[in-house]
C-alpha cells in the first residue's frame, strides 16, 4: 500500500467512534467520594487551628519569658552599675542588694 | 456556546448550594467529561476516577466562575485541564520509574502505554488508532488537547476555542499544526516500515 494511503487512513482511524459508556451509578460514587473529601477537610481544618492555638500560645509564653527576664538583666545592671559607683572594693553582694532596696 | 437562560438559572442554584442542581449538572456532563478523560488518560478506572475529581472540583470552585463562557465549555476546560496535569503526572513518574523501584514503590500507572486501544475505535481500525495515539502522545501539550478535541471527541473549532479560551484562528492553527506533525510521523512510521 502506498505510503500516502496509510497515512491518510491512520489519520482518519478515529473517525465514527462508538462512546464508551459511563459505568451505572456514577452520581452515587462521586456522592460517596465527596462526602469522604468534605469530612477530610474538616479535619483538616480542625488540626490546622489547633496548631495556630498552639503557636500563638508558644510565642505569647516565649515572649512574656523574654520580658521578665530582661527585667531581670536590667535589675542586675544597675546593682553593678551601683556596686562600681559607691562599693568599689566590697564583693557581698547580700549587703548591696539590701543597700539596693532601701534606696 | 454562550451562557443561555437556563445557564444562569442553574449556576445560581449551584452557587446557592442545591444539591438537586448539582445533580442536574452532573447527570448533564458524566458522559461527556468521561469520553474526554478517557480520550486524553487512555484507561477507563482512571478516566472515572478522574471524572470524579472535575465534578468536585467544579462544585468547590463555582463561587468564582464569573460567567464568562457556558457552564459547559468551563466543565470541559477543567476536565481538559486536569487531564493534561495527570499524564504530565503520569510520564513523569514513568521517567523516574527506576529510581522509585530501587524503594520498592509500584509504577504508579503502567496502563498509560503505548499499547492502548480506544474501545470505541472500530475493529478494523484498532491497529491504526494505536498507531495514531502513539503518534498523538508526542505533539506539544496544546495541540494534542485541540486535536484530540476536534479529531476524538468531535467538538467544533468554536466550542474548542471557547474551552481553551483561544481564538478560531489560533484554534485552527493549533490544529493544522498537529495534523502536519502527525503527518510526518507517520510518514517516517511506514517509512520505516516499508523498509524492514
Amino acid at each position: 500500500m502506498d505510503k500516502n494511503d496509510n497515512i491518510k487512513k491512520t489519520l482518519d482511524s478515529l473517525n465514527d467512534m462508538q462512546i464508551v459508556p459511563l459505568k451505572p451509578f456514577f452520581y452515587t460514587r462521586l456522592e460517596s467520594r465527596m462526602e469522604k473529601v468534605s469530612t477530610r477537610n474538616r479535619w483538616q481544618k480542625s488540626i490546622s487551628w489547633a496548631v495556630v492555638i498552639v503557636l500563638v500560645v508558644l510565642n505569647l509564653g516565649a515572649y512574656f519569658s523574654f520580658n521578665q527576664s530582661t527585667n531581670e538583666s536590667s535589675n542586675s545592671v544597675q546593682l553593678s552599675d551601683v556596686k562600681t559607683q559607691y562599693y568599689p572594693e566590697t564583693d557581698n553582694y547580700y549587703a548591696l542588694i539590701e543597700e539596693y532596696e532601701t534606696k | 456556546m454562550s451562557v443561555t437562560q437556563d445557564d444562569i438559572i442553574l449556576i445560581q442554584n449551584l452557587k446557592a448550594g442545591d444539591s438537586s442542581a448539582f445533580k442536574f449538572m452532573v447527570n448533564q456532563h458524566e458522559e461527556k467529561v468521561f469520553s474526554l478523560c478517557l480520550s486524553y488518560i487512555k484507561n477507563e478506572e482512571e478516566a472515572e476516577d478522574l471524572a470524579q475529581e472535575v465534578f468536585i472540583e467544579v462544585y468547590q470552585s463555582i463561587e468564582s466562575f464569573k460567567m464568562e463562557s457556558s457552564i459547559s465549555s468551563w466543565v470541559y476546560r477543567i476536565a481538559v485541564n486536569k487531564s493534561l496535569e495527570r499524564i504530565r503526572y503520569y510520564k513523569r513518574s514513568k521517567r523516574f520509574g527506576w529510581l522509585t523501584s530501587l524503594f520498592g514503590k509500584e509504577e504508579i500507572y503502567s496502563a498509560y502505554s503505548n499499547d492502548w486501544v480506544h474501545p470505541g475505535v472500530k475493529l478494523e481500525n484498532k491497529e491504526r488508532s494505536k498507531i495514531l495515539y502513539y503518534a498523538i502522545d508526542k505533539l506539544p501539550e496544546k495541540q494534542h488537547a485541540a486535536f484530540i478535541m476536534h479529531k476524538v471527541e468531535g467538538l467544533a473549532y468554536k466550542e474548542i476555542a471557547e474551552i481553551m479560551q483561544l481564538s478560531l484562528s489560533a484554534v485552527e492553527s493549533l490544529i493544522h499544526r498537529a495534523t502536519t506533525n502527525l503527518r510526518t510521523q507517520l510518514g517516517i512510521y511506514y517509512k520505516l516500515d516499508n523498509e524492514d
